[in-house]
């Protein structure tokens, strides 16, 4: 009898570990998901700064943009916070998904 | 007698008109749009001759007291020589004010800095000549403007520059609209009342009928003539060939081929002959193959270089040959 309690106890212990080491392995994956997909807004955001151009997304011309921005002053602090504040991103990615993290 | 304004179909002009004098550095592009402006204006047209040619020599032909300082130099005949740099500094100016405001961090850079990469960026010559030229197509006191532009190449990006902005505002303004109408979805979605108008929206559709506007007067042989002035030599015959088929890309067409500073009989004594004549030949092949032909005209070479308004108005008896038809239908 206490010999069946010890394996209840063993097996049920085994089964903690596997959940725990599940749980471990659904949380760092989400968090990688997470982070791939930061590292790809990132890296969108990096070629089209600096080979924009080059990728089919020439760059509207000088006077063009320089009549529409006073207009776009909000869309532009938006756009450099997003690009520049770099440990903050994740943070803004989290808030933006929607859950209390 | 003949003169440099027979090559153009006068009676098919708008009035305010602009013509654009275009061709090599160093041709006459500015003797010659003085000479136009002044056969205009002994016909009773009230004429503004506007040098963009960052060259300069307007202002020391003329006597004039500073850049951007229009002065009447013949009863009818105004001339204004623009200071492109100045123009281009103070432009860069406001660009960088405005990039420092939109991006601090910019302040990193220095005041200084951020005006002189913008002054340096690719396109923003053309930005600032097209500034200048948006200005005279408003002119609404003179019969014409006869514009001495800056050489070739440049010339050409300024004229196509209108074309690209339309492009471009057109693209920008159907993206716009798909943002405005989600914006407006969603608050349409969560209850609360939007406001449909955007005024990135209404700068969009703005700059998009501006340029529009422009390229079209640009386009319209009845606002506006491009003339191409070259010296009897390969290179400068070879841009006039170039301007016309940008010309004829952009669906504008070239109105009059100005041959200056011919030497005729004197080419044979200096032992070029042949090279005059064959450039010669070759203004005439160009001239018969554009449709509708532009006019020909052939200056003889003056015995001094005109460097005064007296010289220009000499050049009554260089004037060799006015040729408007003769291509055989």
């Amino acid at each position: 009898m206490p010999g069946r309690i010890l394996r209840l106890i063993r097996r049920a212990a085994v089964e903690a570990k596997n959940f725990l080491a599940g749980l471990h392995v659904a949380l760092v994956e989400q968090s990688v998901e997470a982070l791939e997909l930061e590292m790809l807004e990132l890296q969108h955001v990096f070629l089209t700064l600096v080979l924009g151009s080059l990728v089919g997304l020439p760059l509207a011309p000088l006077g063009l943009a320089a009549e529409l921005s006073p207009l776009l002053e909000d869309e532009v602090k938006v756009l450099y916070e997003r690009t520049w504040r770099g440990g903050d991103v994740i943070s803004d990615l989290f808030s933006r998904m929607g859950g209390e993290w | 007698m003949a003169g440099v304004l027979d090559a153009f179909r006068v009676e098919n002009w708008r009035k305010p008109h602009v013509v654009m004098a275009m061709g090599k550095g160093g041709v006459g592009k500015t003797t010659v749009s003085l000479r136009l402006g002044l056969e205009a204006a002994r016909r009773g047209m009230r004429v503004l001759v506007a040098s963009l040619d960052p060259a300069g020599h307007l202002l020391e032909y003329l006597r004039l007291p500073a850049p951007l300082v229009e002065k009447e130099i013949h009863p009818g005949l105004r001339a204004v020589q623009f200071d492109v740099e100045r123009v281009a500094k103070s432009v860069a100016e406001e660009y960088a004010l405005l990039l420092r405001r939109l991006t601090p961090g910019l302040e990193a850079l220095g005041g200084s800095d951020a005006t002189r990469a913008i002054r340096d960026a690719p396109g923003f010559e053309e930005e600032v000549f097209l500034r200048i030229l948006e200005k005279l197509y408003q002119r609404r006191d003179v019969d014409l403007v006869v514009v001495d532009m800056p050489p070739t190449g440049i010339a050409l990006r300024v004229v196509a520059l209108p074309r690209l902005h339309l492009f471009w505002a057109q693209r920008l303004r159907e993206i716009r609209e798909r943002i405005v109408s989600i914006k407006y979805a969603i608050a349409n979605a969560l209850g609360r009342r939007e406001e449909i108008s955007d005024p990135v929206l209404s700068k969009l559709r703005e700059l998009e009928e501006r340029n529009q506007a422009l390229h079209r007067e640009m386009t319209d042989p009845s606002r506006t003539s491009f003339m191409a002035v070259a010296t009897p030599e390969p290179l400068p015959v070879y841009e006039v060939k170039v301007i016309a088929e940008k010309l004829r890309d952009l669906g504008a067409s070239l109105e009059a081929i100005i041959a200056n500073r011919v030497l005729g009989e004197k080419a044979a004594q200096l032992g070029l002959g042949g090279l005059e004549a064959e450039s010669l030949r070759r203004l005439e092949v160009l001239r018969c193959s554009l449709r509708p032909p532009p006019g020909l005209v052939l200056i003889a070479h003056a015995p001094r270089p005109p460097s005064r308004i007296e010289d220009v108005e000499a050049l009554d008896r260089y004037v060799l040959r006015v040729v408007v038809d003769g291509c055989g239908g």
